[in-house]
């Protein structure tokens, strides 16, 4: 490249504006007009309000005086309940991702042998994706009742327990019941993109590996997981995105209860700006994860693009 | 071929029982808070509780279903929910069909970095945005009126759309536009006759997943449609439950009816499901 005079460029005076934004530019930017209105009418202005409203000691309904980061520093110091709500959420999302992840990968494990109907049992299996989560919530908030549900019945009868429990309304049996559910809500999603993932892995691979006297685990290990690592990647931070946002199974299930033994981030908001009305307060509340979110997000757009180009 | 099993087939049979025994493991979890769904809603109030024939179908009856949909609002709920469901399906496809076109056929200044935001912008879940949203419906003195509902879905039906038709205009040739033009069409006429047809398949999936999204959501539509005439199925739904006797029967009767248009619509597009989830086609 170095002795070859760089080929002298029109200015930009010598250029017009649409041949800088391209030709297609007037039909392109008109097209996208519907989309950028939704996206500041009903994302950004919303988002910057609302960060407002987050700097004001604020109820619903109301105006209120502008207290700057008040409502971050009571959250962050202040505040015991938000300490619990912080832990049940890290908790609630790390059992429940995880728990979804290795169901999910041994149901798409299963689904990769030679199977009868396999196409069948993979639409099945997909059932509690595809089910309405509110009537999942409330589906299982009826088989975990404490005094006629099935799960007790169950149990009973086959002598694993001896008194009926109170899943839901027992502190110490409220959060692992409820992960439960999301479990069971969850896990197909992770079987049935893992499945495909497995699928698009090329079969000499694993021919290799048994000329080469691999026994079944290291092949899982050196052929499959690295298959579908794109795949597992994605699926785990959407997840972990949606499920630490989740809202429905906790507020349907419990109510964030028993003695807060369940809320999360978003109904202990809902709690704080719907039920006590101190919108500021729980805007702030919503907000303060935005940060984490944002890096998740950015994180996984290119991984996604990526996923989709392959 | 032959009738004989070779000596390695033979060997495989307890692997082959061990691999249909996990699976029916599968089959039961998944399938069991169904069956009880359906078992529960076609039981009298006093048989719910009876733990002599807890898992047996026994005294079925359909009484259940006639309350909910007689007595109740249930009918409201679920016409609510479609009109919901359509106008904010429509609205969001025909936005996402404009921007589609525009982000994967035209090129121009900062198409690349709008695609990657209709991306962000899907992500973004609800629990960050029921506040924000409920402030600006309240400002537009639109709460309680099913215009919350329809504008609110946008937020997720408009990126999910417009994501997806990229992804699928994508995929129709240059060359079938690159003839329509030579023969005198313009742009628009080559959306109209020659795009949209050729992916009809994809309108309407796309169509399905919003809708679908649409009927399931829960947090917007708790907060900006209290009232019991504008509610949609999950508000609905939820208001059975904090009456003060927990009747099951009905709830479940009720919760099959807000399950089986799902349920139908799936089986419609189960092909294209198992290609969207990664785009995280239904959010939950």
């Amino acid at each position: 490249m170095t002795g070859i005079a760089p080929t002298p460029r029109p200015g930009p005076g010598a250029r017009t504006l649409r041949q800088r934004l391209g030709r297609e530019a007037p039909l392109g930017y008109l097209l996208l007009l519907p989309l950028l209105l939704v996206t500041f009418g009903l994302l950004v202005y919303p988002i910057a309000n609302a960060f407002s409203i987050s700097l004001q000691d604020r109820m619903l309904g109301a105006q209120g005086p502008f207290i700057g980061l008040g409502n971050y520093i009571e959250l962050l110091t202040d505040d015991r309940r938000f300490r619990s709500v912080a832990g049940n959420s890290v908790v609630f999302t790390l059992v429940s991702v995880g728990g979804k992840i290795l169901i999910g990968m041994v149901m798409a494990l299963l689904l990769n042998q030679r199977l009868a109907m396999r196409e069948m049992f993979r639409g099945w299996l997909l059932f509690p994706w595809v089910a309405p989560t509110f009537v999942t919530a409330l589906t299982w908030r009826w088989m975990y009742d404490g005094t006629a549900g099935v799960i007790n019945y169950v149990l009973l009868q086959l002598g694993l327990i001896k008194l009926p429990i109170a899943w839901l309304a027992d502190p110490a049996t409220a959060m692992g019941a409820v992960i439960a559910t999301n479990i069971w809500r969850g896990f197909p999603f992770f079987g049935v993109s893992l499945l495909a993932a497995m699928q698009a892995i090329p079969h000499d691979l694993y021919e290799a590996a048994d000329v080469d006297g691999a026994t079944a685990w290291q092949k899982f290990v050196n052929v499959t997981l690295p298959g579908v690592r794109t795949t597992l990647v994605v699926t785990t931070m959407l997840s972990t995105i949606w499920t630490f946002n989740d809202f429905q199974i906790v507020f349907l299930m419990t109510g964030g209860g028993p003695a807060f033994a369940t809320h999360l981030f978003a109904t202990y908001a809902y709690k704080v700006g719907f039920e006590g009305s101190r919108i500021g307060y729980a805007t702030a509340i919503s907000f303060l994860l935005t940060p984490l979110l944002i890096v998740m997000i950015l994180a996984l757009s290119p991984l996604i693009m990526r996923s989709e180009n392959e | 071929m032959s009738r004989a099993l070779t000596p390695r087939q033979r060997r495989e049979i307890p692997n082959r029982i061990r691999l249909y025994l996990l699976l029916a493991v599968y089959v039961v979890v998944v399938s069991f808070p169904f069956y009880y769904m359906i078992l529960t809603s076609l039981r009298s109030q006093k048989d719910v509780y009876n733990k002599e024939a807890m898992l047996t179908p026994a005294n079925l009856i359909l009484d259940n279903y006639a309350t909910v949909l007689g007595k109740t609002n249930m009918t409201i709920w679920l016409t609510n929910s479609v009109v919901v469901g359509l106008a904010s399906s429509a609205l969001a496809l025909v936005i996402g069909v404009l921007a589609a076109y525009s982000l994967s056929r035209l090129r121009f200044w900062g198409s690349n970095a709008i695609a990657r935001s209709v991306l962000f912008m899907y992500l973004i879940p609800s629990s960050l945005l029921f506040i924000p949203l409920y402030l600006i419906i309240a400002n537009l003195s639109l709460l309680n009126t099913l215009w919350a509902l329809i504008l609110s879905y946008q937020t997720f039906n408009v990126p999910f759309a417009a994501w997806m038709l990229i992804g699928y205009f994508r995929t129709i040739p240059m060359e079938l536009e690159d003839a329509a033009r030579i023969d005198g069409c313009s742009r628009m006429g080559v959306l109209g006759r020659v795009i949209l047809p050729l992916s009809a398949p994809g309108l309407v999936t796309a169509f399905i997943f919003c809708f679908t999204n649409s009927w399931n959501e829960f947090l917007y539509a708790t907060v900006m449609a209290q009232r019991s005439e504008l509610r949609t199925i999950p508000i609905g739904l939820y208001s059975f439950q904090i009456a003060d006797i927990l009747l099951w029967g009905q709830l479940m009767a009720a919760a099959i009816l807000a399950t089986a248009p799902v349920l139908i619509l799936y089986m419609l597009v189960q092909r294209y499901v198992v290609q969207g989830l990664t785009a995280g086609s239904v959010k939950g």
